[in-house]
């Protein structure tokens, strides 16, 4: 669409380029989709992977405790920072009852991950070992990521995000499958798949992008 | 069949509405972000935002936070109506028959 003020006289053009133009503002106006996800996927990688070594090989694991911890602990938390920058920087400048959702959202997000870590202490303090406790945390980590994301997918009706509780929820299962400590290569197994979505979302859009429900909600 | 609305067909307009439409009801932008989305000068935006505004198309909201005013535009429901016939006159030139 041209910066004059020459009306476009061609109708197909003039809906081509206002689709272009919807299409251009959307994505300016949201999270780095791409971005987002390499940055998360690559957070579970090492953070599972570094846990994961703290265990093994049994005999004489790779990492000392407190190293393994600190490094998956420093991985989500850059995480958290970067994407809640990036997030704020894209929805600024804008008011209304989006934000008031997105808020709302994102604050129980939090909460869920602040419950489940106080259920995981509870039960470690009530005789939970660290094997179960491994197990509990991916398997609550996944539950509570899984459930919000699709549940989140539905308000936005956004198809990515669908996709990606649904796999983390598959991840959770997959955890459960697997005794403690190799449950958390299924951890570093769903970052992996969180970034190969980000890259199918900027490479193959038709493939994971869109709609839930077409002609649902419209800010997807 | 629509008239294609001469408040929207011109290009600057057309592209102010088409991104206020982007926005959720309820939802409002402030004057520098959709300046910066748009790309144009705020002398430009200002007054093809007077003209729609003139049309009822957009309502400007004038606001303080902290100390500095800032103003939110957003897309009011005769807008988002006039744009949904605009559109349609459109699909209407290219298929009569719809």
């Amino acid at each position: 669409m041209s910066n004059d003020n020459t009306p476009e006289t061609d109708p197909a053009r003039i809906l081509d380029d206002i689709e272009a133009n919807a299409r251009q503002t959307r994505q300016a106006m949201s999270p780095n989709q791409l971005l987002l996800f390499s940055l998360w996927g690559g957070a579970w990688v090492i953070a599972f992977i570094a846990v994961f070594l703290t265990f093994a090989p049994v005999a004489a694991p790779l990492l000392p405790r407190f190293l393994g911890v600190g490094i998956g602990v420093f991985a989500f938390l850059l995480a958290i920072v970067l994407s809640a920058v990036h997030s704020a920087k894209r929805g600024s400048g804008t008011k209304g009852p989006s934000m008031v959702e997105g808020a709302i959202y994102g604050n129980t997000f939090t909460l869920g991950i602040i419950f489940a870590g106080l259920l995981g202490w509870r039960l470690h303090a009530a005789g939970l070992d660290s094997m179960g406790l491994l197990t509990f945390a991916l398997g609550a980590l996944c539950l509570v990521v899984g459930v919000l994301v699709i549940a989140g997918s539905l308000i936005f009706n956004d198809r990515t995000q669908l996709i990606f509780g649904a796999w983390i929820l598959v991840i959770g299962m997959l955890s459960l499958a697997v005794p403690a400590p190799y449950n958390l290569l299924a951890g570093a197994v769903g970052g992996l798949g969180l970034i190969v979505l980000g890259l199918l979302h900027g490479l193959k859009p038709a493939l994971v992008a869109g709609e839930v429900v077409k002609g649902g909600h419209a800010r997807a | 069949m629509h008239e294609l609305d001469p408040v929207i067909h011109a290009q600057a307009r057309l592209r102010t509405v088409t991104v206020l439409d982007t926005l959720r009801v309820g939802d409002r932008i402030s004057f520098p972000k959709l300046q910066g989305l748009l790309a144009m000068t705020s002398g430009n935006l200002a007054t093809h935002l007077r003209k729609l505004e003139e049309s009822q198309y957009v309502a400007v909201e004038k606001i303080l936070e902290g100390r500095n005013p800032v103003t939110y535009v957003c897309l009011t429901s005769t807008g988002r109506v006039a744009f949904e016939n605009y559109k349609l006159a459109l699909r209407e030139l290219l298929d009569p028959a719809r």
